[in-house]
């Protein structure tokens, strides 16, 4: 076998997250000698899709891993000790990048240019609903993570007040039309906000101190908290009710608003099957081995030795003197003792070297926040909340609860109570071939509130999913969790600045921004892929070509 | 993986589409087979595979069912081993491809079926392919690897089995029609295509027109 040392590679890419795996996609057809490497034995790193099996092994893992902990870390796995429904291993594929993607997304305009989209499955999310207070009792002796039994539903929660309390979220003018829960008064304030949220940003509004529109941002502010929080749902954002109030928030709601209706009547976001961002990442790579990379799993980045930077004087006279053409190249240990070399070297913090990133002075001095989330299987389909998304339009195969339930109570005892974020559960049905028929997995995140504990902030996610579960229909009264497992995910906050691509001083050695923690697919990180897909390329390219591949005819066909 | 084929409706008839992914050592005849199978040529001299390629080819069970196989061809060189999973990811069916005269090949083979019995989709559909019969034709001790032994593993193994060759085509077209025949067409017939559930069509302005404008607000 060619021993990777063999070649000098033009890119070694580590980690097969989405990032690393659409850089690979942007270079898969520019003739450059790419290396993709993975200390991880599967593909994915932190947006991967696993088998129970796999989860489980990811979960052991990650208890004695420290360098994945930078992004996220395994807090809790659960299997219900009351009930066989579980499936077997392989009939399930529960992805750690649930994301939502809004049709008017660009990462959807880039798997088109590219091509890729023919080989990914989109589906339709369909109804945004909300499930608003309800009292929640949890007896501390049953929570969900102790397994004592408990006569009423396994999971030790008061049976809540009766359903009809999950209320879709009107999002269109039609919907707003037909809603009859909502008195005329409080239609017309939500015509009035769908109106001006569309014309936002009104040019120079801010400056236009006469203009007598107000503002959508007004508008929302305007309205009583009962209908603002909805609409606040749509924005999918984690900052609670008291604390939004930005600018971000209103261009959310907008991209919601504008996106429904794109690719179809009735949904404005869709999901990629078998597993959300995981499959968008494989199926980049296998288009980036089509081009001819080779992919190594199971070993990363184990030492960085890069290539001294020349002062001027020195650069000057070596350009006069043959040693200039000899390439300055970054040598690279691999985690099994392999050496090889590359011109270019790009990761993510979590694939490189520990001790790196500090040694090479970057700062990452951002504003972390921690987000908990959850993975939890469903003994029945819910299929209440996939109603199809408009008469001719698709089944939808995603849907979205936000709970805004009760706030924290400090353990203490006092009332004096913080305001949490939203609980947000995107529900995947098994039409998205991640559980089996009869299922659904419910993929939960809320922020972790630095004012509550972390347990408590873990049992809000609980407390949801048992209040979502209590509201289902009679026909699925045996609605349990068969199946959790809770992380931690830090990052970048919500349409936070993403900074720029860092590199090293020889500018060899390359470090994607900071992911964000959204729910929904961030945009931004195409940015980050194109900056060093540029610099990598440099002149070869125009930056109006990134990810745009002509299809292939018949004639490039040789070679199979 | 919970992977399911696809399935469209087409009136009066039923068609399928299902992803396929070939395995096998380097050299024993992947590409060939695929070549064969596609486009009906036979090449002596050629390349060994880099990564991967895809290619598709529809085939008629009978007058009213067409099934259609997205094929992912894998390189076979150790160096890509890593790529597998990300080609038997989701695959309804594969072809784990031996060389008749490299007793080796079969061992790989096994290590293949092996791995996609522990990893792929529960129900994948997994045949062997004894490659190259031509060659064991005009001079049989070429051959290193018995008829009945492969034979008989295979059938412990609850695998479809051929002896093929891509140069003669001998047994190619039989090898993917076995395939088809035994990949689960009733679930693409009627009964799948009541709750049929088609995917989001990412360019509707080039297939339907009308019904997906942007919403009216
Ligand atoms: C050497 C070689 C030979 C091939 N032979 C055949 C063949 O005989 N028959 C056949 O149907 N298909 C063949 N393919 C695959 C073919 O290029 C397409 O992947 C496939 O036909 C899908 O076509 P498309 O128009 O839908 O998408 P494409 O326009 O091909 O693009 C699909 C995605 O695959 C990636 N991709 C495809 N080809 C390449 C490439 N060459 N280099 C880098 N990335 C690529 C792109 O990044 C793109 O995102 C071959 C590929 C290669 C590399
Ligand atoms: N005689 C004979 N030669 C064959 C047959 N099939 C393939 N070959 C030859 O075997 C060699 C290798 O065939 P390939 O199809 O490239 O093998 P592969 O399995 O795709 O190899 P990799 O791409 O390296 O994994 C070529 O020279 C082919 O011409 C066959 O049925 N009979
Ligand atoms: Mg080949």
């Amino acid at each position: 076998m060619e021993s990777l040392s063999d070649t000098t590679w033009d890119v070694v890419i580590a980690g097969t997250g989405i990032r690393q795996s659409l850089l690979a996609l942007a270079l898969s057809r520019s003739h450059k000698r790419i290396l993709h490497v993975d200390q991880n034995k599967y593909y994915g790193g932190t947006e991967a899709a696993f088998s129970l099996e796999e989860a489980s092994k990811w979960f052991d893992e990650s208890q004695h891993i420290s360098r994945c902990a930078l992004r996220i870390e395994a807090i809790a796995l659960w299997k219900n000790p009351h009930s066989e429904g579980l499936g077997s291993s392989r009939s399930y594929t529960l992805t750690l990048s649930p994301q939502l993607v809004y049709c008017r997304s660009a990462i959807l305009a880039a798997l088109v240019s590219s091509r890729l989209h023919t080989q990914i499955e989109f589906q339709a999310v369909g109804t945004w609903w909300i499930d608003r207070d309800r009292p929640v009792e949890v007896s501390e002796s049953n929570k969900q993570n102790n397994d004592a039994t408990d006569s009423h539903s396994g999971k030790g929660y008061a049976v809540a007040q009766p359903s009809g309390m999950l209320q879709k979220i009107p999002s269109t003018r039609e919907d707003v039309f037909a809603d009859d829960t909502l008195a005329p008064r409080d239609k017309r304030a939500l015509m009035k906000f769908l109106r001006t949220v569309i014309m936002d940003p009104i040019p120079d509004a801010e400056s236009n101190q006469d203009n007598p529109v107000p503002s959508a941002l007004t508008t929302l502010s305007a309205m009583p908290p009962l209908l603002a929080q909805p609409l606040l749902a749509l924005s999918m954002s984690y900052d609670s009710p008291g604390t939004v109030r930005t600018k971000s928030v209103v261009s959310r709601i907008r991209r919601h608003i504008q996106s429904v209706g794109m690719f179809g009547p009735g949904f404005g976001a869709v999901m990629p099957k078998y597993g959300g961002g995981a499959e968008i990442a494989q199926v980049a790579c296998r288009a980036s081995a089509v081009g001819g990379a080779v992919y190594v799993l199971g070993r990363g980045l184990a030492k960085l030795d890069e290539p001294r930077v020349q002062s001027a004087e020195a650069e000057a006279s070596a350009e006069a003197s043959a040693e200039a053409s000899v390439e300055e190249v970054v040598r690279l240990e691999l985690s099994d003792g392999e050496e090889i070399k590359a011109r270019f070297v790009v990761g993510s913090a979590e694939d490189f070297p520990t001790g790196y990133i500090e040694g090479a002075a970057w700062k990452l001095n951002i504003d972390l926040v921690k987000i908990v989330h959850s993975i939890s299987i469903v003994s029945s389909p819910l299929e209440h909340l996939f109603p199809p998304t408009a008469e001719s339009g698709p089944v939808p195969a995603g849907a979205v609860v936000v709970y805004d339930g009760p706030d924290h109570k400090t353990t203490s005892g006092d009332d004096s109570v913080s305001k949490a974020g939203p609980v947000y559960m995107v529900i995947h049905s098994s039409e998205s071939g991640e559980c089996p028929r009869g299922q659904c997995v419910i993929y939960s995140s809320t922020v972790s509130s630095s004012e509550a504990s972390e347990d408590e902030n873990v049992q809000r996610l609980d407390d949801a999913i048992a209040n979502l579960l209590a509201a289902s229909p009679l026909s699925d009264s045996k609605s349990e969790v068969l199946w959790s497992l809770k992380y931690r995910l830090r990052g970048r906050p919500i349409d936070s600045d993403a900074g720029p691509v860092m590199s090293s001083k020889s500018a060899r050695v390359m470090l994607f921004p900071v992911a964000s923690v959204d729910p929904v697919f961030d945009d931004s990180i195409l940015d980050g892929v194109k900056d060093i897909w540029k610099r990598i390329l440099g002149d070869e390219v125009e930056e109006s070509e990134f990810l745009k591949f002509v299809e292939r005819t018949e004639d490039d066909e040789e070679g199979l | 993986m919970a992977s399911r084929p696809g399935a469209a409706g087409r009136p009066g008839g039923r068609f399928a589409q299902f992803k396929l992914v070939l395995l096998g050592e380097s050299a024993v005849g992947k590409s060939s087979l695929v070549l064969r199978f596609v486009k009906d040529q036979f090449d002596d001299y050629r390349e060994s595979t880099i990564g991967a390629a895809f290619l598709t080819q529809t085939i008629s069970l009978d007058e009213n069912t067409t099934v259609k196989f997205e094929i992912w061809d894998t390189a076979g060189q150790e160096r890509y081993k890593s790529l597998a999973p990300m080609y038997y990811r989701n695959a309804n069916c594969a072809v784990v491809v031996y060389d008749i005269t490299q007793a080796s090949s079969l061992d790989k083979a096994k290590s293949w079926v092996k791995e996609l019995q522990r990893q792929a989709n529960e129900n994948i559909i997994i045949a062997l392919a004894g490659n190259k019969s031509d060659m064991v034709a005009d001079s049989p001790d070429k051959r290193a690897i018995e008829t009945a032994d492969a034979e008989a593993y295979a059938r412990e193994a609850g695998l479809l089995f051929f002896e093929t060759s891509a140069k003669t085509s001998t047994n190619v077209k039989e090898l993917f029609t076995a395939i088809a025949r035994k990949l689960p067409l009733d679930q693409a017939g009627p009964r799948m295509r009541q709750n049929l559930r088609p995917g989001v069509d990412l360019r509707p302005e080039t297939s339907n027109t009308q019904g997906a404008g942007p919403c009216s607000c």
